[in-house]
């Protein structure tokens, strides 16, 4: 929905600076380590060390950056529909009368963000049943990093549809 | 006139919750009294001195838990408008919105701790497994849980 677009250059910025702050903190630490044992040989291994640490923090910036462009969703008339996926791609509808909960999220660096995620259920089970992609299945349809203003408004928005349809079936 | 106004939580749940996340040192403190006793018969100062840290971290971090567990019970909402609605955390923040037309049932209980400070826990649940976990209401009393039990099977009786 482009009423409320996910904060992606927020988490971006967030992402960067916390990387930066664990890569030179680790950094650090090391050098610590390996000045105290004073041995040459483990030059190499020192390098290699950090080395590996930026390469793992640039590959969760380039991999957050990418899955969160990837997400967009929209309200039809009866389903929400999320999409998404970077290499494989997939949509998911959810029948507003099919919905149990909506959740209001914000983990500890979202709320300093003034960022939230909502996340919406249906009675499935979080098995691979129907031969879904296990990582797609086990997170269940979520929007994250939404404004926290938007969030609480998509929220109002998503109970009062939910509200208005009624159950069938019981569920 | 919110629910949590209404019929509030008891403020032993502080002390409840506090105790219930020590029981695990506990069971690790009495077992290494016991494993130093049989090796050194305490004859050696050494360890009392590490008996003394030990004790001290655990207090450190019984005092930390106690003032996490005021601000979590400070910052616990609920609420019954269109939705049952249930705000909780202190760092992360967390809510739950469950329309009633969703819930499937409504039940009370206690776990040990509970029963030896008198609180009670009231449990929602809808067709899904995580709404277990993060739908409830600990720490009532008997009052106060039996009244937002029933609340919750009228508004649930009227969502047909």
């Amino acid at each position: 929905m482009n009423s409320y677009p996910i904060q992606i250059a927020k988490r971006m910025k967030f992402q960067i600076i916390f990387s930066l702050f664990w890569v030179i903190l680790l950094s650090v630490v090391f050098y610590l380590i390996y000045t105290y044992f004073e041995e040459t040989n483990m030059d190499m291994l020192f390098l290699g060390i950090i080395g590996g640490v930026i390469v793992l923090f640039s590959w969760t910036i380039i991999y957050v950056w990418l899955s969160l462009k990837s997400i967009s969703f929209t309200l039809d008339n009866d389903n929400l529909v999320i999409r998404g996926g970077i290499i494989s791609r997939y949509e998911k509808n959810i029948p507003y009368s099919r919905v149990q909960h909506v959740i209001l999220y914000q983990g500890f660096w979202q709320r300093m963000l003034k960022i939230a995620s909502i996340s919406i259920d249906t009675a499935r089970e979080n098995s691979l049943g129907s031969g879904q992609d296990p990582k797609v299945a086990a997170i269940g349809p979520i929007i994250p990093d939404l404004d926290e203003n938007d969030a609480e408004n998509l929220k109002k928005y998503l109970l009062s549809i939910i509200n208005k349809q009624k159950n069938i079936a019981g569920v | 006139m919110t629910l949590v106004n209404d019929y509030p939580l008891e403020t032993t749940k502080i002390l409840k919750k506090t105790i219930q996340s020590m029981s695990r040192f506990l069971m690790f403190f009495v077992f290494a009294i016991i494993f130093l006793y049989a090796e050194t018969g305490f004859f050696d100062s050494f360890v009392w001195i590490f008996i003394l840290y030990f004790v001290l971290i655990v207090l450190v971090y019984v005092l930390l838990k106690y003032i996490y567990e005021i601000y979590y019970f400070k910052n616990y909402y609920y609420d019954v408008a269109d939705n049952l609605v249930i705000k909780k955390g202190v760092f992360s923040r967390n809510e739950i919105n469950l329309p009633f037309s969703r819930l499937q049932d409504v039940y009370v209980d206690q776990d040990v701790l509970d029963r030896i400070f008198g609180l009670y826990d009231v449990h929602v649940s809808s067709a899904t497994t995580i709404s277990g976990n993060l739908s409830h209401i600990d720490g009532l009393n008997q009052k106060n849980a039996e009244a937002i039990k029933n609340l919750l099977l009228s508004k649930i009786k009227k969502e047909k």
